[in-house]
């Protein structure tokens, strides 16, 4: 498989993953102990164990979702790469009929495990994490930000 | 020069980045089309003139930090490319004000070696350092 078809996959596992269903993302995950995640539960999660449990818990926050993707940047060595995108999600969140919308900054790097692409680590915050930085630094920042 | 190296002249960039000097860290930066920077204010940018400017105007909010600490959580080292991933901490006056603030990052950087030197690829920071307690969602 090449990258390209690596990261559709990708995207197809967290289309599921919107769904309540963790399966097919935790299949693309490495199993090896250097595995991290970084996810907007805080905090990084380290080792292929530790990061099926916090995904186990993540995909059952959301219900009856979906997801687009806009991606930023992408590159590919021979048995390493990254892709860094803005994903966005629209989901029922657990106990909540209502769809509820937000916007994830996402990092993945890839690493080709005896010829298989896997993820080995996934770094994602959202507009809440920037929000909470621009509400500690004065009011003017903050509308400079808005402008730029 | 070696990956180990390479990281003690990024923290030492870091640590000049906290005094509102970016000149250092945005020379460890690839000058290649597809850098890219996410950091905690903002979106994330691609390309070496944004990046240098973002990273400039994103150090000029920050004055007279001290007490830098980073923590490395996860370290790869490959011939492709290579990533660190774990915590940066610092004091600093931040925008107009008189006193330190403590500031924590949770940081994300990626490597790749263009002619025979390490150059960050992606930079992705944010500040969600902790897992957060129910409590957390109580506003004093």
């Amino acid at each position: 498989m090449d990258f390209d078809q690596m990261v559709e996959e990708y995207h197809k596992a967290l289309a599921e993953f919107t769904k309540a269903n963790p399966e097919p993302v935790k299949a693309l995950w490495s199993q090896r102990d250097d595995a991290s995640l970084a996810s907007g539960m805080g905090g990084f999660t380290h080792g292929a164990k530790q990061v099926t449990k916090n995904l186990d818990f993540a995909a059952d926050q959301f219900h009856e979702g979906r997801i687009s993707f806009k991606t930023l940047s992408k590159y590919a060595a021979d048995d390493f790469a990254y892709l860094v995108e803005i994903e966005r999600y629209e989901a029922k969140l657990f106990g909540s009929d209502e769809m509820d919308v937000s916007t994830i900054r996402v990092t993945t790097i890839f690493r080709r495990e005896n010829g298989v692409w896997k993820a080995v680590h996934r770094h994602g915050d959202s507009l809440p994490a920037v929000r909470a930085v621009l509400n500690a630094v004065p009011y003017s920042l903050v509308s400079i930000q808005k402008v730029i | 020069m070696d990956f180990d190296q390479k990281i003690e002249k990024y923290y030492h960039a870091l640590e000049e980045y906290t005094r509102g000097r970016p000149e250092l860290m945005v020379d460890l930066f690839s000058r290649r089309d597809d850098v890219s920077l996410a950091n905690p204010i903002g979106p994330t940018v691609r390309g070496w003139k944004k990046v240098t400017e973002t990273a400039a105007r994103n150090a000029s909010y920050l004055r007279d930090g001290e007490q830098n600490h980073f923590e490395t959580v996860v370290k790869v080292v490959t011939p492709d490319l290579a990533y660190i991933v774990g915590y940066e901490r610092f004091k600093a006056r931040v925008g107009g004000r008189q006193n330190l603030s403590a500031i924590a990052l949770r940081v994300t950087t990626i490597f790749r070696p263009e002619e025979g030197v390490w150059k960050i690829v992606h930079r992705h920071a944010d500040t969600v350092v902790s897992n957060q307690p129910a409590e957390s969602a109580i506003q004093e």
